[in-house]
């Protein structure tokens, strides 16, 4: 779970363009300023490939914050 | 049947809610479902009996491509190909009733010809009910759903609350809450309080409130002669002050509805016009169709794309809010409403981009009272699009909003309430709504905090008396929103 949210804090790093930038659980696109739908199509598709896992239209939205993320992902995973 | 209607208020609401409650008691499965689904077939066919065998159709027929897809194997071609079939099926039954005559009209060749089809009358609600059908197959096709049994999928998309004008509902946040509906329980008596609360709320918004501002819009739009900019700007504002309390009023009332069965529908509205971004705007303004925009519409346009870029993002958007503009009826002026919606959101983006805090740098920002002009400036530009009806009303608004020619007269202004005793009634209503929809706190935060006190049974009885005063009056007036 730290090793997954260590990851995705490398990619959100990546996609955000600041090397400062420290993710919890908590972080949502009420804390990060540049978190928009831009920016949110461009992680969700790093993240597939990077997992190779694939979100469905419909969960993109009950995503609030990184932790409902990092549940998503691994739920993914395990049912791989 | 409107829900503000003495038919709703007195008889329909009240005898459902009482049948429920005696199928609470009567211990057989799903009863009070049942009463709730009958009750859907009683509202949405009383303007038009007829309307009620193609709301069934699309129940019937979704739901048979949802079993289809789910028997059929993940990933198949199959599948797809069903997906395809709901589509065309879902899109082609919004064009026949809404849109081919508007596609016919706007294509010479056809328009020289008089070629078109024989203008229906759609079924009300047909707008809503599609999208939340199209969503419902997406996501059984994605597997993020399971397919709903016949008489689920039946009172999932008919339910009275919101067939008519949402909100746009999802099958996975609704369907999981019927046990709930089913339970002999029935809701606690905190929860019927602030249902109560909410829908008085929701009542004065729309009787009182929005149809003040509507005089005024009305007399803007139709009546005033030699508009001074100011008027042009107050009158426009009226419209999107009328239309905000109008459809907030109209969804306050849906989600109360629900309540009252214990059922949570999502939030429709929050504070819209208090939106400092053309982007914050669209994350409170009509959001069950915002998050239909933004997850099955600008995400599969823009994942088309190879890379997601700031280019492509806004090629996305500008389709996106274009489509969304159509959705709400076939005219050019709907079409040119999401648009300028479109561009003023490729804007607000590039701006945050050109503008992002670099490292040892300041970010350059507006200070927030001119970010929240700018924002109600363009919502109010919009709306003369979506107000005007046809391109050339709208057009001869425009130059109104920059005439220079006695640009702060207000004789307009002392005349938009008309005369007589009503005029202070409307004065009074307007100022409440601009406090409400500027500086107090949106309805659905005032039901959140709801507490059974004193105060708020008293705020509760004077809003219901006000508003069913006012709904005796002849001015009540349909909601905006029954027209898509």
């Amino acid at each position: 779970m730290d090793n997954l949210l260590a990851e995705l804090q490398e990619i959100f790093r990546d996609i955000f363009d600041d090397d400062s930038l420290v993710l919890t659980r908590e972080s949502s696109a009420a804390t990060i300023d540049d978190w928009d739908s831009l920016t949110h199509t461009n992680l969700v598709t790093a993240i597939e490939k990077r997992y190779k896992v694939r979100f469905a239209l419909g969960e993109l939205q009950e995503l609030k914050n990184v932790g409902d993320m990092i549940d998503l992902i691994q739920k993914k995973l395990a049912a791989k | 049947m409107n829900f503000n209607s003495f038919p709703f208020l007195l008889v329909f609401l009240p005898a459902t809610l009482l049948l429920v409650a005696i199928a609470r008691k009567l211990r057989i499965p799903r009863a009070p479902q049942l009463v709730v689904f009958v009750a859907s077939m009683v509202f949405y066919s009383w303007a038009k009996p007829a309307n009620l065998a193609y709301l069934l159709a699309s129940i019937v027929v979704n739901w048979q491509i949802s079993q289809w897809m789910s028997a059929a194997t993940p990933e198949s071609r199959a599948r797809k190909r069903l997906l395809q079939l709901g589509f065309l099926l879902n899109i082609g039954f919004l064009c026949v009733f809404k849109y081919v005559n508007f596609l016919l009209t706007s294509i010479p060749y056809f328009a020289a010809h008089h070629i078109r089809l024989p203008d229906l009358a759609f079924p009300l609600g047909i707008s809503f009910f599609t999208l939340a059908q199209i969503m419902y197959l997406v996501d059984v096709y994605q597997e993020v759903a399971p397919p709903s049994g016949l008489f689920d999928h039946a009172t999932f998309v008919s339910f009275f609350p919101y067939v008519i004008s949402g909100p746009i509902a999802k099958a996975r946040r609704i369907l999981h809450q019927f046990p709930t509906l089913n339970a002999t329980a029935g809701p606690s008596a905190d929860t019927v309080a602030r249902a109560l609360y909410l829908f008085s709320i929701g009542l004065i918004k729309k009787v009182v409130v929005a149809d003040a501002f509507s005089q005024a819009a009305d007399f803007g739009f139709d009546s005033a002669r030699n508009m001074s900019a100011l008027e042009a700007w107050v009158f426009v504002s009226c419209y999107t002050l009328q239309i905000y309390f109008d459809f907030s009023g109209y969804s306050d009332m849906a989600i109360a509805s629900a309540l009252f069965l214990g059922i949570d529908i999502p939030r429709n509205f929050d504070a819209p016009l208090r939106a400092t971004s053309i982007s914050e705007f669209w994350t409170r303004w009509h959001i069950s169709l915002s998050e239909f925009i933004t997850a099955y519409l600008y995400t599969p346009i823009l994942k088309t794309f190879s890379r997601a870029t700031l280019v492509t993002s806004g090629v996305a958007t500008l389709l996106a809010m274009s489509i969304a503009g159509l959705w709400h009826g076939p005219s050019w002026t709907f079409v040119i409403f999401g648009f300028i919606h479109g561009v003023a959101l490729v804007i607000n983006q590039i701006w945050k981009k050109q503008f992002k805090k670099k490292k040892g740098k300041k970010s350059f920002e507006l200070p927030d009272p001119i970010c929240w002009f700018l924002t109600l400036a363009v919502v109010d530009l919009a709306f003369v699009f979506f107000r005007a009806g046809t391109l050339p009303v709208a057009l001869a608004y425009l130059p109104h909003l920059v005439s220079l020619r006695h640009p702060f007269s207000t004789a307009n202004l002392v005349q938009m309430n008309g005369a007589g005793i009503m005029v202070a009634v409307y004065v009074l209503a307007q100022i409440a709504g601009v406090a409400a929809a500027f500086f107090d706190k949106s309805s659905e935060a005032l039901a959140q905090n709801f507490k059974p006190a004193t105060l708020n049974l008293v705020a509760t009885c004077v809003f219901a008396l006000v508003a069913l005063v006012f709904l005796n009056s002849s001015m009540s007036k349909p909601f905006v929103y029954f027209a898509f």
